[in-house]
């Protein structure tokens, strides 16, 4: 007799509350204008313990003092928490929610709890917060000053002083506390499983992180007659810091206060670290327009950043833009007067990108705490810490820079009626920061550093058309949109002695390709198997899969592999918005959908018993000499034929998603006048209620893993506003 | 009023401008490498960062793939590397024993590093020598390690940079032997026989010559292998401890028969592994542990205590298998009725101890017991902080390998009494020498031995692969009858084996690395 537990709902809830409430005003007389909002939002996770609450704030205020002077002062802040299980966190809840064995109940019949081995204790328990819970505080204040003084004596002239400080505080705890599982010997006798922690233990980890801005700039814009000409000159200076601390003990006495103080004082541990980076940027603008119909834009960068060494610290990323309105022009106006409105624009430039660790030019020795120091001294040890190399210094890189190319047009039709935007762009990033892993042997011993190494290419179009109308009370729209995407790896560092198959470089692949073999199918007797190419195990049987042999050599070996997928990056983006309106009801619509992208899939989803797990229902359909044409290989544990990455478990991801759908209805405006509020709307909408898709195990939009599933949200609320 | 703005402005122009330094601060959490080789304290640290980079069997529990791959052990985890290797479903591309690979080379930088600057850093000679004697010492314990598993291998012996060419190919089989040997002599000259109790878990010279004795009988170079073992033996510095069953507790960490030990500390600062925590039952754990088990065929090889087999022996009873059994077998194996940690041990699958199916379930009735702390504390060692030290080399594999060498150099009697002395050690009655065989000479060394990770290597001196590494597995099935308890053997397995496994394959992702004109050749028969 056995348990057949549905371990998904018995420890997640099938919906879960959240809450949103915002208030904003604005005003201001003559010389003083404001805003201020405020906002509260509630979300409840998966599971009762798991919640989220978040407060934000933002208050800005622009003032004119004297005649030339114009103060401003933004500042906004935000403050949330969050709460979720002590031991593990929400992924790990629904992976353990799908892999574990059914044949485990989670009650026994008396009332005690079951102890399962693969989640370390009772994780019904956990979810509900017996096993103690983790806490995140964390507050943001962001806030700058600035003040401009237009020059009096040259019109259109202004100078601009601004100082920013943003602070960020992150405050965790997490706190174990010990609770009861029991074990179940096949006797029928229940003994106290030794579950995690045996005593509460605390861990308070303290992150702060401040950055400072300082700039100034100088700005001159004035028209003259149909000419405009506005420049800028601007020097900024970001100087970023910030400090790590934290502090645990153990072997508390009692599981009711989570204070430090109260735990084991020999027990304690605590640990700390800072940072710091800095940045200088001079910034260049030059526009000009002629009767808003030809328009020039150019602007430059030159960034300093302190991860580059020295000599290399400096980029220059230039760029210009074009636009003619050739709507504006007379002889258009004549020939199309149904197109009231067409702009050509293109646009050329170089970006920079520095997003890499810190101080890899130079050789530094970091101290390694825990695990990698060393005892000596027998009986009496005395610990030392570790001193290790950080990287290989490289002295010699520099920025990562991307070569921006666009072309576009942007018109109207038909009185407005229909619009239509699309662009042709080019992403060219050269001097990729990427370290040299693929061609520098592990002979070297130590952490690579990255280097100028690679080359990417990104090619696409995007189309976004519009067509609005009104017929007497009713209105409606639709807004579709697509984008194509092509990538091509221009340059990518590998072994001579690699493969052309198996070569990123030439490639309409990123670097998230996946490296496997192409399948054949699945061998259907011992003879198909005799017949050759030898295959990659002396295992394999009838329905295992098949692999093509590339390099003809009859036997599969891993240079039979090649590039089989570019990964989880879709190739076609599309999405349309939609709505209708009459007299002041509303149906708003939003899909969502993405094709020419496939899927990996791996682990618990294509494999019967993958880790502990438990095969899934689809895994009914697999190969048997009665079942031939199965979808999945013969069942199998530890089968490494068949969990090679291959072309057989490659799935079309494809979908189109109703991402959101708004029924609303707005009180008319002649109701509302009298009592001086400008609108009342009540809606409900609800998010991901449609899904349309060839991949039915997951979502299709997060299929390569098995993670917090995708909600469906149900909302109704009230805009007021006065 | 105006002037408070005027102010603002003119320090924002103030703050833009004085930031010529901002670029060049350095790590807050790093030192540089003129502070290091300047200050003898902070190049203390890096050498001990090259002792804590040791490859120890005890950090692999859990994850231990040279018990679980030999007739020693079977992995609990079904998707344990072993499967694979011990069903022939592995590759260059499976990485086996990549870590090595990669660690291997790590340590060498790190002991080039320190050959390099040692000389010209602010140290006392005495230092100085001591110092450079442990560079070569652990480079040639790191390269052993790797020549053991994947034979010879591209020798690295000064500090390289992107610079220098990398892809070294592989030296002459031996160039390797004669790097690790000149190593280690080199060691042996340079490093003291012994320490002040401050300093004890260093490298000696004596250290030095027992990984030499070690290597070399491996090499089939017996006489140096005798010759070396007999070094140690003579020096008269290390004593048999008396009592098998607690020679590996924590108390007992740096005792009379330890040459060279991995060193852990207990604390919260400590050095630690996690050999108990996840290899207790998962009773006292609390998660899937008990991942490392050990065979029947393990189990049968420990001679009953009158020194026969347990199939000729008058002592065995069926009923109860493991009476009567060779003392060691109690430090080695954890078997049903077994009392450990205040319990008595019900090993019949669904016990509370020995879970029915999945994790947490021996896969052949006996879960491992040697190296374990009996005083192992889940309730205050949550954190894996397991700190008992893992022998290296001890007294008691110089015995053996001084008997192995001498077996083969003809001298039997001199062969049978360092074999006699283990056993006498162990409380089991000597080998007459009529009975004193090869096989005999092999078996002390499987239970003296077992999962000190020597096994894979002897069976390939031995080349006796087929007959120890290609076997049937078997377990004891554990049953209660009318009639009392029963045990009976069951086959866990067949094991794969062809020869071309005793070295392992070179990983891919290494080969891949190499230009096509000068290849990192693959082991024979792997590709």
């Amino acid at each position: 007799m056995y348990a057949n537990t549905d371990w998904y709902s018995e420890i997640l809830n099938d919906h879960a509350m959240q809450t949103q409430h915002n208030l904003s005003v604005s005003g201001g007389a003559e010389k003083t204008r404001y805003f201020a909002s405020a906002g509260y939002a509630y979300e409840g996770g998966l599971f009762d313990l798991a919640k989220f609450n978040r407060y934000n704030f933002r208050l800005n205020l622009e003032s004119k003092v004297g005649k030339n002077f114009t103060f401003n002062i933004q500042s906004s802040g935000m403050a949330s928490k969050a709460r979720d299980m002590g031991s593990f966190n929400s992924d790990y809840v629904i992976q353990f929610a799908m892999e574990s064995p059914r044949i485990y109940p989670n009650q026994f019949s008396n009332g005690l709890y079951n102890y399962i081995p693969q989640a370390r204790g009772n994780m019904y328990l956990m979810a509900r917060g017996d096993n103690g819970t983790r806490t995140t505080t964390n507050n943001v204040f962001i806030g700058n000053v600035s003040l401009q003084y237009d020059v009096p004596f040259i019109k259109g002239l202004s100078a601009k002083g601004l100082l920013a400080y943003d602070k960020q505080n992150t405050f965790g705890k997490r706190w174990l506390t010990p609770y009861a599982a029991f074990i179940r010997d096949a006797a029928g006798n229940y003994s106290p499983a030794n579950t995690f922690p045996s005593k509460p233990e605390l861990t308070e980890t303290y992150t702060q992180y401040q950055t400072l801005v300082a700039e100034f700039s100088l700005a001159y814009q004035r028209s003259f007659g149909d000419h405009e000409i506005s420049a800028l000159a601007l020097f900024n200076r970001t100087d970023d810091q910030g400090d790590n601390l934290s502090a645990g003990r153990t072997n508390f006495s009692s599981s009711a206060l989570d204070q430090l103080d109260l735990g084991d004082r020999t027990q304690a541990t605590n640990t700390g670290n800072a940072t710091q980076r800095g940045r200088i940027g001079y910034v260049g603008r030059l526009g000009y327009n002629y009767k808003a119909r030809y328009l020039m834009e150019f602007n430059f960068r030159y960034d300093g950043s302190n991860i580059f060494p020295p000599g290399h610290q400096y980029g220059f990323f230039p760029s210009l833009a074009l636009g003619w309105r050739i709507s504006d022009e007379p002889f258009f106006k004549r020939a199309a007067p149904f197109i009231p409105s067409l702009k050509i624009r293109g646009s050329y430039g170089l970006a920079g990108n520095d997003a890499v660790n810190p101080y890899q030019f130079l050789a530094t020795y970091n101290l390694v705490q825990t695990t990698n120091g060393y005892s000596f001294g027998g009986t009496t040890p005395q610990y030392i810490s570790g001193l290790q190399e950080s990287v290989l210094p490289n002295p010699d890189f520099t920025w990562e820079k991307t070569r921006i190319g666009n072309i576009g047009i942007e018109a109207t039709f038909w009185k407005n009626r229909l619009t239509l935007e699309a662009d042709y762009f080019t992403k060219h990033t050269v001097d990729i920061l990427i370290p040299p892993t693929q061609v520098v042997a592990s002979t070297l011993g130590i952490t690579l550093p990255p280097q100028n190494a690679a080359e990417v290419q990104n090619r696409g179009v995007e189309i976004q058309l519009g067509y609005s109308d009104r017929r007497k009370n009713i209105s409606w729209r639709v807004r579709p949109n697509a984008t194509f995407l092509r990538n091509k790896v221009l340059k990518y560092a590998q072994a001579t002695s690699v493969p052309e198959w198996q070569r990123l470089a030439g490639r309409s692949v990123g670097f998230s390709a996946v490296t496997g073999y192409q399948a054949d199918g699945l061998y259907q007797s011992e003879d198909e198997i005799k017949a050759g190419p030898t295959p990659l195990y002396p295992n394999v049987k009838p329905g295992d899969i098949r692999y093509v042999d590339l390099n003809g050599d009859n036997k599969i070996t891993p240079a039979d592999m090649s590039l089989i997928s570019k990964g989880p990056y879709p190739n076609i983006l599309m999405g349309a918005d939609m709505g209708v309106e009459w007299k002041g009801i509303e149906l708003n619509l939003l899909w969502q959908g993405a094709a020419n992208v496939e899927t990996h899939f791996r682990g618990t989803i294509a494999w019967p018993f993958a880790g502990d797990g438990v095969p899934a229902e689809q895994h009914l359909d697999r190969w048997t000499p009665e079942n031939r044409d199965a979808s999945f290989p013969r069942l199998w544990i530890n089968n490494q034929n068949n969990s090679q990455n291959s072309t057989y478990w490659l799935r079309n991801t494809s979908y189109l998603r109703l991402k959101n759908l708004e029924l609303a209805y707005s009180l008319p405006r002649s109701i509302l006048q009298p009592a001086g509020i400008s609108q009342v709307r009540f809606f409900v909408s609800g998010l991901n209620l449609l899904t349309f898709s060839s991949y039915k195990y997951t979502d299709p939009e997060a299929s390569s893993s098995v993670a917090y599933p995708l909600m469906r949200y149900y909302n109704a609320g009230i805009n007021v506003k006065f | 009023m105006q002037k408070i703005f005027f102010s603002i402005l003119t320090f924002s122009v103030f703050a833009a401008s004085c930031s010529t330094d901002l670029l060049d601060r350095g790590p807050l959490d790093k030192y540089s490498e003129q502070n290091v080789w300047k200050d003898s304290t902070l190049i203390n640290l890096y050498v001990g960062n090259i002792y804590a980079g040791i490859r120890s069997t005890y950090d692999e529990g859990g994850d231990w793939l040279m018990a679980c791959i030999t007739d020693e052990g079977e992995s609990a985890r079904t998707f344990h590397l072993s499967q694979q290797i011990n069903s022939g479903q592995y590759g260059p591309s499976d990485n086996v024993y990549s870590p090595y690979w990669t660690g291997c080379y790590t340590q060498a930088r790190k002991c080039n590093t320190l050959l390099e600057r040692v000389p010209e850093a602010p140290l006392s000679d005495a230092l100085r020598t001591r110092m450079t004697g442990e560079a070569y010492f652990l480079r040639a314990l790191a390269y052993m390690q790797l020549y053991d598993r994947f034979g010879r291998f591209p020798i690295i012996d000064k500090v390289l940079s992107l610079e220098d060419e990398t892809t070294i190919p592989r030296a002459k089989d031996e160039d390797c032997v004669k790097f690790i040997l000149a190593d280690l002599d080199k060691a042996a000259s340079l490093l003291p026989p012994s320490y002040n109790s401050a300093n004890l878990g260093r490298a000696t010279s004596w250290a030095a010559i027992a990984l030499k004795s070690r290597f070399l009988l491996n090499q089939h170079r017996d006489t140096e292998a005798a010759a070396a073992a007999w070094a140690v033996i003579d020096s008269k510095k290390y004593i048999l401890f008396g009592d098998f069953l607690t020679l590996f507790n924590p108390e007992n960490d740096n005792n009379t028969e330890i040459i060279f030990d991995k060193q852990y500390a207990s604390g919260i600062s400590g050095q630690t592994h996690s050999l108990d925590t996840y290899e207790n039952s998962p009773f006292f754990t609390g998660f899937s542990s008990a991942i490392t088990c050990p065979t029947q065929n393990l189990v049968d090889a420990f001679k009953m205590k009158d020194g026969l087999a347990w199939d000729q022996s008058p002592l065995y009873n069926a009923a109860k298998p493991y009476d009567n059994r060779d003392p060691r077998f109690y430090a080695t194996v954890l078997y049903d009725g077994y009392q450990w940690m205040n319990e008595t041990v019900d090993m019949k699958k669904g016990s509370k101890f020995n879970r029915a199916s999945g994790s947490g379930s021996s896969p052949t009735g006996y879960f491992l017991r040697k190296f374990l702390n009996p005083k192992f504390d889940t309730k205050v060692n949550n954190n894996n902080a397991n700190f008992q030290n893992c022998p290296v080399i001890r007294l008691a594999e110089i015995y053996l390998v001084y008997a192995e060498a001498k077996w083969n150099l003809g001298e039997k009697e001199e062969a049978r009494t360092y074999v006699n002395k283990l056993r006498t050690r162990a409380k089991m009655p000597e080998i007459e020498a009529a009975d004193f065989t090869f096989t005999s000479l092999q078996n002390e060394r499987f239970v003296e031995l077992a999962f000190e990770g020597q096994r894979w290597f002897d069976i390939k001196r031995w080349n006796e692969g087929p007959q120890k590494i290609g076997v049937k597995i078997t377990g004891v099935d554990i049953q209660d009858k009318p009639e009392g308890r029963t045990y009976t053997r069951f086959d866990v397995e067949t094991r794969f084996f062809q020869p071309k496994m005793y070295l392992f394959p070179i990983p891919l992702s290494e080969i891949n690395k190499y230009p096509a004109g000068t290849p990192l050749e693959q082991n024979p028969n792997w590709n």
